[in-house]
């Protein structure tokens, strides 16, 4: 059944208190300056009458969104302005509305946003999963009552920056990926998976250990490999960085990576090979010129970071009493010959 | 380190070195933000840096990615094109405006071309009992809310007739403008826009699920919860009575393109009692000579093309997709069933029962009682 305000005593904020709230929590649109801006925001949103939404209602909404939005940053009329401009004001009102129970707004919303709501919940999680999905979603945007007097809707943490339809889709997102990764964490292992996974913890740490044995110097190795495409990575331009994790981390396809970034997928692969030699190229030279190894020992490296290891590469260092903080030391004198 | 093995080795050593940092994770405003480009270049090059270390918030960038996305036959998501520019620099509309308003008023000067429907479900609005509003505002101040940098005038072309969700309640005084309502549920959907039906009560929509909110809240919806109390609306607020005014600018241009959308005024025997048929299947009806309106019928992904009005509560439609509609109490609406399928471009009543329609091919049919027989008119 379609929710509907059940009770309009549960909406009991006055107008009076509205203003009392927008006057000692205006700390970023108090300015005279910006009262224009917020005037044509109010415009440009045009809510329908039948929504009840006040010009103050609105203006809590738009300086909760500024709020949120500079939160610590530094801010002026100026950018306050130009932030205010990027809004997306007809959704922030209906929300707003909604949030407030009014039943036209919520009709609307409904109308508009509820069916396609449940078409991305279906893409998302499957249709077995997609009911539960998306009720609970509806449910919160609704509203649960905490008390007697209040309810705290999900619309309350919508600020505009975007359409209303994405935010929705990526709150759909963030809870169907927290379950995933909930569920992973949860689930027991079964008895031959528990029994290969500690056969394999064995196997690592004496390999570990034997490897350790056979050239002392293997940490040490690692270690310096390690800090050196750390540092190689962490100064790459952020979206080349990001090329990389989609690509090697979540395994992502070309098309996918591209749809993600913006770009054609021969752009996509263009790009990621042009980033994988420039980090081969700075790691290389790190080695050679800041350590001073020889091309063999960046081959031993090589191959010491890339024997099968089922585990995280620095945890395995870690393991063998090798501090990356310590291996990223400059130390020509005692470097490996 | 040209080998095979090489390049595997060294892709296992990128895997393991971009790992998770754990940084707090943004919001869902920001994941919405960043996926629809609107962060500006500072902004998303912080959100990439997050990105890159944080596999939670790639999961839920590609989980995003795929419900915007149509599949395609095997479950390849098609490829999106990319946006365009990173900054949506409001600055950068102002040429974009001025084309848009010539391509307004070049489109108000010629008819608009038909397009293809598909048949339509018959949606009629019920018309809440209101006043007319205080003074007339000019139309629309509504904005086409397509992100910044887009051109807007494709989502308020006339032309743009697609598939369109029932409305919801326009305002009496605002023209309503579903179509970029109806481009937001589009990108809902990933642009696959089909015609939604009408509201309908589905059992368990809404289940207590308790403590849903907190457990998909993030760090920072948790401080929001924590000082920002909702704040609620009293019924007994009156709305703002402000005119609202058309915004300069990127509006002007707008504020053209939707009031050039009126395609036909029904007139009655009374003045001031009038019908209109705007863009996107919408039928509005004015009782004060056209200070205010009041959506009347939605006909969804149809374009009523003609009406006639024999007295002030009696309408005849009729349009493409052989629909024909009646009402007889100016509010509540029927289908007719046609005399032949067809595409029907006028038609003339004179009373409740009598009423002759033209199709597009010029052939006339005509009835006497109501639309329950028709016979042809030589």
């Amino acid at each position: 059944m379609a929710p509907r305000p059940a009770n309009s005593s549960i909406e009991v904020n006055s107008a009076e208190s509205e203003r009392a709230s927008l006057a000692s929590g205006a700390r970023f649109l108090g300015s005279s300056a910006l009262s224009d801006a917020i005037e044509r925001c109010w415009q440009k949103a045009a809510p329908p009458e039948e929504w009840n939404l006040s010009r103050e209602q609105f203006s809590i909404a738009l300086e909760r969104s500024t709020a949120h939005h500079f939160k610590d940053a530094p801010s002026n009329d100026k950018t306050i302005e130009a932030y205010l401009r990027t809004l997306h004001v007809s959704d922030l009102a209906l929300a707003r509305a909604c949030s407030a129970g009014n039943s036209a707004a919520w009709e609307f919303f409904m109308t508009q946003f509820r069916p396609a709501l449940y078409r991305a919940a279906r893409a998302v999680a499957g249709d077995a999963n997609a009911p539960e999905l998306a009720d609970s979603l509806y449910a919160d945007l609704y509203g649960l009552s905490e008390s007697q007097d209040r309810r705290k809707s999900l619309f309350d943490y919508f600020h505009g920056q975007s359409k209303l339809s994405t935010w929705l889709r990526a709150v759909l997102a963030q809870r169907h990926v927290d379950e995933i990764r909930r569920a992973r964490r949860m689930q027991p292992l079964e008895d031959d998976a528990r029994a290969e996974y500690q056969e394999i913890s064995t196997t690592t740490a004496a390999h570990a250990s034997a490897n350790t044995a056979i050239d002392p110097e293997r940490a040490r190795y690692l270690a310096i490999l390690q800090a050196a495409l750390t540092t190689t990575l962490d100064s790459l331009d952020p979206r080349d960085r990001l090329r990389l994790a989609y690509y090697y981390v979540d395994d992502r396809t070309l098309a996918e990576i591209g749809r993600l970034l913006g770009e054609h997928e021969a752009t996509v692969s263009r790009k990621l090979e042009r980033t994988r030699q420039a980090v081969r190229r700075r790691v290389d030279s790190a080695l050679r010129e800041e350590k001073k190894w020889t091309e063999a020992q960046v081959r031993l490296a090589l191959e010491y970071a890339c024997d099968e290891w089922p585990f995280d590469l620095t945890e395995s260092v870690r393991s063998t009493h090798c501090r990356l903080e310590a291996a990223a030391e400059p130390d020509a004198a005692s470097a490996p010959d | 380190m040209a080998s095979q093995d090489q390049e595997k080795r060294a892709a296992n050593l990128l895997r393991q070195s971009l790992r998770d940092s754990g940084d707090d994770c943004p919001g869902p405003d920001i994941l919405a933000a960043y996926f629809e480009r609107s962060l500006d270049v500072e902004e998303s090059a912080q959100y990439e840096r997050h990105l890159v270390r944080c596999t939670r918030c790639r999961e839920q960038l590609i989980v995003l990615d795929r419900a915007a996305t149509p599949n395609v036959a095997g479950g390849a998501p098609l490829h999106r094109p990319s946006f365009g520019p990173w900054r949506w620099d409001w600055r950068w509309l102002a040429p974009v405006a001025a084309a848009l308003l010539v391509a307004a008023v070049w489109m108000a000067l010629r008819p608009t071309p038909k397009r293809a429907e598909k048949p339509p479900p018959l949606v009629a609005m019920s018309q809440p009992e209101q006043a007319p509003a205080a003074p007339m505002a000019p139309e629309s101040g509504r904005e086409n809310r397509s992100a910044p940098g887009r051109v807007p005038a494709a989502e308020s072309s006339p032309n743009l007739t697609s598939d369109l969700s029932p409305p919801g309640k326009p305002s009496p005084r605002a023209t309503p403008l579903p179509s970029h309502k109806q481009a937001e549920t589009d990108s809902l959907v990933g642009g696959n826009a089909s015609a939604s039906s009408a509201p309908t009560s589905e059992n368990g929509a809404v289940r207590a699920v308790g403590g849903r909110l907190e457990q998909g809240a993030t760090a920072s919806d948790a401080e929001i919860i924590s000082r920002e109390p909702a704040t609620m609306e009293t019924k007994s607020q009156t709305a703002s009575t402000a005119p609202r005014v058309s915004v300069p600018g990127a509006n002007v241009a707008l504020e053209a393109v939707h009031r050039r959308s009126t395609k036909e005024i029904i007139s009655t025997p009374d003045p001031k009692v009038l019908w209109r048929i705007a863009e996107g299947g919408f039928v509005e009806r004015t009782q004060d000579g056209g200070v205010s309106w009041q959506a009347q019928l939605s006909v969804a992904g149809a374009q009523p093309a003609a009406g006639s009005a024999p007295s002030e509560t009696v309408c005849w439609l009729a349009g493409r997709n052989s629909m024909i509609a009646l009402t007889t109490n100016a509010k509540d609406w029927k289908r007719i069933p046609p005399p032949v399928p067809a595409d029907f471009v006028a038609i003339k009543a004179l009373d409740v029962s009598t009423a002759t329609v033209t199709t597009a091919d010029g052939r006339k049919f005509t009835t006497s009682d109501g639309g329950i027989d028709w016979r042809p008119v030589p």
